[in-house]
């Protein structure tokens, strides 16, 4: 006898038409809500001392930061919606708009993430993993400490998402040899997995090639403070080689110390990874040693490396990015597919348009309302000024990195952190460092770095996992960065 | 694939906790009945775009596949595939490769992986990513035509304070949006038998049809109860479980016990159903946004063992 199929529930019944329906309506919902702020916003009288102007770009800035973590809608979208803001609410001309979209720092983001993925395309990670086991030996923390090194000295150069795509192979082939135990090769997965992404996250701060954010930040400098006619400005255009002196410290102060603490927080019984090597050396040694294509690669790198460090002052760091990737495109080394299918172009629109917005924030005087609500707030605590004012910039942007990515964090920050300096007659470049270094402290969430997202997607962690151990890395960091703007910046000059 | 018309299609939620896994018995004692099609889904989420810094996550997990690693997903996958070997519903023989689907267009993300069954329904492993795994699950049950939904809870209910702060379960937010029946899984054993819950509504009657499936498929014992708030509700709750047993009996399904029960629906039919493999309970007419709040729904939250939603 043929038997019934199970009904469908009452309003989806035939078609599953309402259910499509409330499905939409789910996914979407923090488009409509942010809508309905919008609205609000937009309907009620702009706040004494803020113009109509900048209550609008205020208005945009809300929706953009709450569609950035939320995420209802492609992102693309939002950059879209941004410009279609910037032109129809602010009336500003399409062609001034489209204008300034692209800047040096967007044309950087581009190359780097075009390097990124022709590095990847070439297959170093496995002489990379070769290298690193035969100077640390097999001892399981050697290993981590020596991943975390190599990482972030990587990380720092190339962009912490390039070096996170190569190492986490390298670890989760090293978990899949040492044991077959999936309680252990979980807690070895915890060990290694966190060195390559808090490895990478603190070494994005070292130069300005190690994340969009810092080359957002030194865009900000320029476009805020810069004038070519005045010499007491010139600090303002910070080149590859300052950004280094500034940072690079803070970040090799941090890096033995989060070996300390990773290595408190995940112990493991697997102390000595002996036969996973060995099968590890055995693995990668059928590949061969390296050809002319691997050392064609890394020639191409350092020249782009080179023209970073002596050249990018003269014609910027995009530029020199963009050189690169071309170079790699031209040399046969990757392919377009590759780099149009490994780079999402949206997130290039995205930052046009986040960074774009930020300058309206300036200029319409939003920054420096929104700086004003802030310090007033910070006033009663004594926190408007001094080390506490940049311990309180420091935990802003660590909570905003921590719900949305770096770099956006920076190009939503930008503007209002230093205006919060102008207000405050605090040095405006001490206050942009903090702002850049401290959206690495994005060790609470997945999403906060590209190189936690990367090494998430392994399956072997979970969201727990990075608050465990994440406030004690963020106290680790706190400590080492407020201690180098008390100490060591005003050493440099700075 | 086609599709016989007797046969239950189960979909299960792999999420890679153990009460997914254990589900595996209690689909192989129905498949066991009565041929059951089983697909086993693990839903990732996307994680491209401004997480991933603009560089498409697929760059890395290609890097993996080159060096011989399996994608995030997989490896559930494979351990509910060995132990659908072990239960027999799989040859221990059969090899079969991983196959690309175009889904979300993620062009290292998204496989599946078919096997038979001694009786020839079909068993398949899929893999997916989704901007949301609630819609991704409902959307996979929608286009294989399933039947049931299974998904792990977590054993032991979020209350309190952490209930407020936690987001919901995924488990229990499939269970709200899905149009088809839903089994919240927790240890769910096939053996102790099934608490069918009715009341004397239109809604809980129309899900009687399915609660008599789901026996038959299982062959296993059924109680069946009501709950009255108070007192002056007893004689409506003991028509409903009268009008209950009689149509289970005419189905050839002759009910191990009939409870009518006074208090506290929820608390009493948490209580009373933990001794069984299954609570049954009908949807709650309440939109979807209020179901949390429905007996059933409450039930699913709070429960130790296993609930099934009957839509």
């Amino acid at each position: 006898m043929k038997r019934p199929r199970f009904q469908l529930a009452t309003g989806c019944k035939d078609v599953y038409t309402s259910c499509i329906v409330i499905h939409y309506l789910r996914e979407k919902r923090w488009f409509f809500i942010t809508l309905a702020i919008q609205a609000a916003m937009l309907l009620s009288p702009a706040p004494d001392g803020v113009s109509p102007e900048g209550w609008r770009v205020l208005v945009m800035t809300v929706g953009a930061t709450m569609l950035f973590i939320t995420e209802p809608i492609p992102l693309p979208a939002v950059a879209l919606l941004i410009i279609l803001g910037q032109i129809f609410l602010l009336g500003i001309d399409s062609s001034l708009v489209a204008k300034s979209l692209m800047k040096d720092s967007v044309l950087f983001i581009m190359g780097s993430l075009m390097l990124a993925v022709a590095l990847v395309k070439q297959k170093l990670d496995k002489r990379l993993a070769l290298l690193i086991v035969s100077i640390t030996g097999s001892n399981t923390y050697r290993i981590a400490f020596g991943i975390s090194i190599f990482s972030g000295i990587l990380a720092s150069f190339i962009g912490e998402h390039t070096v996170a795509a190569m190492m986490l192979p390298v670890a989760l082939s090293l978990l899949q040899l040492a044991t077959d135990d999936p309680a252990k090769r979980r807690a070895l997965g915890l060990l290694f997995l966190f060195s390559i992404s808090y490895a990478c996250a603190m070494a994005g701060i070292g130069t300005p090639s190690g994340g969009a954010r810092n080359a957002i930040m030194i865009d900000y400098l320029r476009d805020f403070f810069y004038a070519t006619d005045d010499p007491a400005t010139f600090s303002y255009s910070v080149t590859y080689l300052d950004w280094m002196i500034y940072a690079y410290p803070v970040f090799l102060v941090q890096l033995p110390l989060m070996h300390l603490i990773l290595r408190h927080t995940f112990k493991t019984d697997i102390t000595d990874l002996g036969p996973a090597v060995e099968k590890l050396k055995e693995q990668v040694g059928d590949e061969g040693s390296l050809n002319g294509r691997h050392y064609m690669a890394i020639l191409l790198f350092l020249i782009t490396l080179i023209g970073w460090v002596g050249f990018s002052s003269e014609v910027g760091m995009g530029t020199i990015a963009i050189l690169g990737a071309v170079l790699f495109l031209v040399t046969g080394l990757v392919r377009w597919q590759d780099l149009n299918s490994g780079v999402n172009w949206g997130v290039v629109l995205l930052y046009a348009a986040a960074i774009s917005l930020g300058v309206q924030m300036r200029d319409t005087g939003a920054a420096a309302w929104v700086a004003g609500v802030f310090m007033d707030i910070l006033a009663p605590f004594g926190m408007d000024h001094g080390i506490g004012l940049m311990a309180a910039v420091m935990v802003l942007t660590t909570f905003i990195t921590n719900t949305m990515s770096n770099g956006a964090a920076v190009a939503v920050l930008g503007p209002i952190v230093l205006s919060i300096a102008v207000g405050t007659e605090t040095n405006p470049l001490a206050v942009g460092m903090i702002t850049a270094v401290s959206s690495a402290f994005a060790y609470f969430t997945v999403i906060g770095t590209p190189a936690s997202t990367i090494v998430y997607s392994s399956g072997l962690l979970r969201p727990k996992d990075f608050m465990v151990v994440g406030w004690r890395m963020a106290l680790m960091s706190f400590t080492v960065l407020l201690l180098a703007s008390k100490l060591y910046w005003p050493l440099i000059g700075l | 694939m086609t599709q016989g018309d007797n046969r239950i299609r189960i979909l299960i939620c792999i999420g890679g906790g153990p009460d997914s896994l254990s589900s595996l018995k209690y689909a192989t004692r129905l498949s066991n009945q009565g041929c059951a099609d089983i697909d086993l889904l693990y839903v990732r989420p996307l994680d491209s775009g401004l997480k991933s810094g603009g560089m498409e996550i697929r760059v890395a997990r290609e890097n993996m596949l080159d060096w011989g690693l399996e994608l995030p997903g997989m490896t559930h996958l494979k351990a509910a595939r060995d132990l659908l070997i072990e239960l027999g519903e799989i040859a221990p023989d059969s090899t079969r490769d991983w196959h690309h689907r175009e889904l979300s267009g993620d062009v290292a993300g998204e496989y599946v992986r078919e096997y038979e069954n001694p009786c020839g329904g079909s068993i398949s492993l899929r893999l997916r990513t989704a901007p949301d795994v609630t819609t991704a699950a409902i959307d996979e049950a929608q286009q294989n035509k399933a039947d049931i939904i299974i998904v792990g809870a977590s054993p032991e209910p979020v209350e309190g304070l952490r209930k407020l702060l936690s987001p919901k379960p995924l488990a229990l937010k499939i269970a709200a949006h899905s149009p088809i029946p839903v089994i919240v899984a927790r240890q769910l054993e096939p053996g102790r038998g099934h608490l069918v819950c009715v009341q004397d509504t239109d809604r809980s009657r129309s899900m009687l049809p399915e609660a008599i499936r789901c026996a038959h498929a299982c062959q296993c014992p059924v109680s069946i109860m009501s709950v009255a708030p108070d007192e002056s509700g007893i004689k409506s709750a003991q028509k409903a479980v009268n009008e209950a047993a009689a149509l289970f009996k005419k189905n050839g399904i002759a009910p191990h016990e009939t409870l009518v029960e006074v208090g506290d629906p929820v608390e009493t039919i948490i209580t009373i159903g933990y001794d069984f493999s299954l609570i049954l309970l009908s949807e709650s007419e309440k939109p979807w946004f209020a179901k949390g709040f429905s007996v059933s729904h409450e039930v699913a939250a709070r429960a130790r063992n296993s609930v099934m939603i009957l839509k």
